[in-house]
């Protein structure tokens, strides 16, 4: 059984519908990764997700239970939140921004209960963080930050964590180390959905892949069914060669054309090599 | 003392705020004290003591107990009450820039006040000079966390603040050209300078209990500041109510910003440069940031009115002037320094 379930969710700000019809189930253990263009109206399908923006119609349950009739603390120890990320006010320690994981315990960063402070010892630990710990986050580099911020979520030791775009403006290497803590925490019975626009990353750490373009979810299911090329052009608007390696992890994506793209004579053409 | 392993880090973050606090205590009493020395009577520092504890002769402790004490603890009072909201405005808006009188929160307040005394209201009932300022500082605080939910900008946040503040200052500068007669005219230029000379016990206690509601209320919402270091979203993620917060927040500051301004007027700066000087010291967490803050704040203003006391000028300089001849500069300096970061 389905346990966080966005059931046919549309939002209308003003008079856009930004999400039209949206159901998607996620289950412990699984990671979806939500791929669709800028615009589709996927941060705001995981914000009605985890109860900040309301559905205009629709719902979503949380093993049964409407979150929108959820207090803040209570959801937030059940659900973890990234959104996409953004400077700190203040350059806080990197251990006193995971404590603040703990804030929907009654935590703060000064003070601590036993139970916290194992739970942001553990997070750091296996974010690799530990050494790390007492490093004002404003000295620490772009990658390192990013873990600082997943383990802020991991700390909450919530069943399910909702990441909105967590490995953008970090270099390839740091965008696995991210994807790979994701993965390991849907491993060990989390649920997680993480925005990515990098459908091969995305394709080799996701259980399933959801696409969404005009706010309406186009298709949802595992990696090899759903990353088509078909697919890549209707999300997208993108003409690309798609070959899935034969044990099914991951996929290769070549671009080949872009249909009606404003052209720059000077730009080298896309041509398949 | 930061590169020491720790297992957790309460322990020592506690025993390291405590002494921080302890010494910021320490050094404000002292300098309390070191306030009562002074005045038209010269009083040995025995005499003083024996005088505040009320063991001397009758005369120093009419001259310690309800001329210098009154004095030195307004000031002492007002610095609090501001370097608390300074530091509790800086976390809310996220910017270390925030304070009453960048906010035009303490220009807002005292011309409430001027205005219940221009119009003899506060002669017909003595609490409406507090009440006023305190309405002052709400209306103002009210009106800017409305502009920080429209405008999400902080630097459009403060520069909505500047209006405000020339706004108050205009519509001061209107009364003191209504003004009937000097004496009114004089009694204004205080409420817009700041000054604790001349201060009573009567006059703590009116503007006391705001000031201390107000500096409560923030230490019980510290918390939630440390949350919205991460941003509103991020903090609503792990379970703070931001709405609430804010009102908190908002009437904690206005209560405790108002009850300065009903005691001392508008002194600007002190909510500035206390959370500037503290911050470093506690990690730059928010929470930890409230309680040095108000007790740095509260020694500088005992600092800086001692200070212009012995200063070798012709009529004393008001307590609020000697406050931005230090913070304006200060002000600058942080400006300066912030490193592109527009929250």
């Amino acid at each position: 059984m389905a346990d966080l379930i966005a059931e046919n969710v549309s939002i209308e700000i003003g008079d856009a519908a930004v999400v039209d019809g949206a159901s998607l189930p996620l289950a412990r253990g699984e990671l979806i990764c939500l791929l669709g263009p800028n615009g589709a109206g996927k941060t705001s399908l995981i914000r009605a997700m985890i109860g900040q923006l309301s559905p205009t119609t629709g719902r979503v349950l949380l093993d049964g239970e409407a979150v929108s009739e959820m207090p803040a603390d209570a959801l937030a120890r059940r659900i973890a939140y990234l959104p996409q990320i953004r400077p700190l006010a203040w350059p806080m320690r990197a251990r006193d921004v995971v404590a603040l994981g703990r804030f929907a315990y009654g935590a703060s960063p000064s003070r601590l209960g036993a139970e916290d402070a194992a739970a942001v010892e553990r997070a750091l630990s296996i974010c690799g963080l530990s050494e790390l710990a007492h490093r004002r986050v404003d000295t620490l580099s772009g990658g390192e930050a990013a873990r600082v911020h997943v383990a802020r979520a991991l700390a909450s030791s919530a069943d399910f964590l909702i990441a909105d775009e967590p490995v953008a403006a970090l270099d390839p290497r740091r965008q696995h180390e991210v994807m790979a803590l994701i993965r390991a925490f849907a491993k060990a019975g989390g649920g997680a959905i993480c925005v990515l626009h990098d459908a091969a990353l995305a394709a080799r750490y996701a259980d399933r892949l959801a696409f969404m373009r005009h706010g309406r979810l186009l298709a949802v299911g595992p990696p090899a069914e759903t990353l088509t090329p078909a697919r890549f052009a209707e999300v997208y608007d993108l003409t690309a060669e798609i070959t899935s390696p034969a044990d099914g992890a991951g996929a290769t994506i070549r671009i080949i054309d872009i249909p009606d793209a404003p052209r720059n004579e000077a730009a080298p053409p896309i041509t398949p090599s | 003392m930061k590169t020491t392993a720790q297992t957790t880090a309460t322990p020592v973050t506690a025993l390291k705020d405590a002494r921080l606090v302890l010494s910021l205590a320490g050094a404000g009493a002292t300098l309390v004290f070191a306030a009562c020395l002074l005045g038209s009577t010269p009083l040995p520092a025995a005499r003083v003591l024996a005088g505040l504890f009320g063991v001397g002769p009758e005369a120093d402790e009419i001259i310690v107990q309800t001329i210098r004490l009154p004095r030195a603890l307004a000031a002492y009072a007002v610095g609090a009450a501001l370097g608390a909201s300074g530091a509790a405005l800086q976390g809310l808006f996220r910017n270390p820039l925030a304070e009453p009188g960048v906010l035009g929160v303490s220009a807002t307040a005292s011309l409430f006040s001027a205005t219940a005394i221009y119009f003899g209201l506060a002669d017909a009932f003595a609490a409406l000079t507090p009440i006023a300022a305190v309405a002052g500082a709400l209306v103002a605080t009210g009106f800017l966390s409305l502009a920080a939910v429209r405008t999400r900008s902080i630097t459009t946040l403060i520069l909505v603040g500047v209006g405000l503040s020339a706004f108050a200052g205009a519509m001061m500068a209107l009364l003191l050209n209504l003004a009937p007669h000097p004496f009114s005219l004089a009694d204004l230029v205080n409420w817009s300078l700041g000054s604790v000379a001349n201060r009573s016990l009567d006059d703590i206690l009116l503007a006391g209990p705001f000031m201390a509601v107000g500096t409560a209320v923030l230490l019980a919402y510290g918390r939630g500041l440390s949350a919205l270091a991460l941003g509103e979203e991020a903090a609503r993620g792990i379970g703070l109510d931001v709405a609430r917060q804010r009102l908190a927040i908002v009437a904690g500051a206005g209560l405790a910003a108002g009850g300065s301004v009903a005691l001392a007027g508008a002194v600007g700066f002190v909510g500035i440069v206390a959370p500037h000087l503290v911050r470093a010291r506690v990690d730059h967490d928010p929470e930890r940031t409230l309680v040095p803050s108000a007790l740095l704040g509260g020694a500088i203003l005992v600092a800086a009115d001692i200070a212009i006391r012995l200063a070798p000028t012709a009529s004393e300089l008001k307590l609020g002037v000697a406050a931005a001849l230090i913070g304006a500069p200060a002000f600058v300096l942080i400006a300066l320094e912030r490193r592109g970061v527009d929250g």
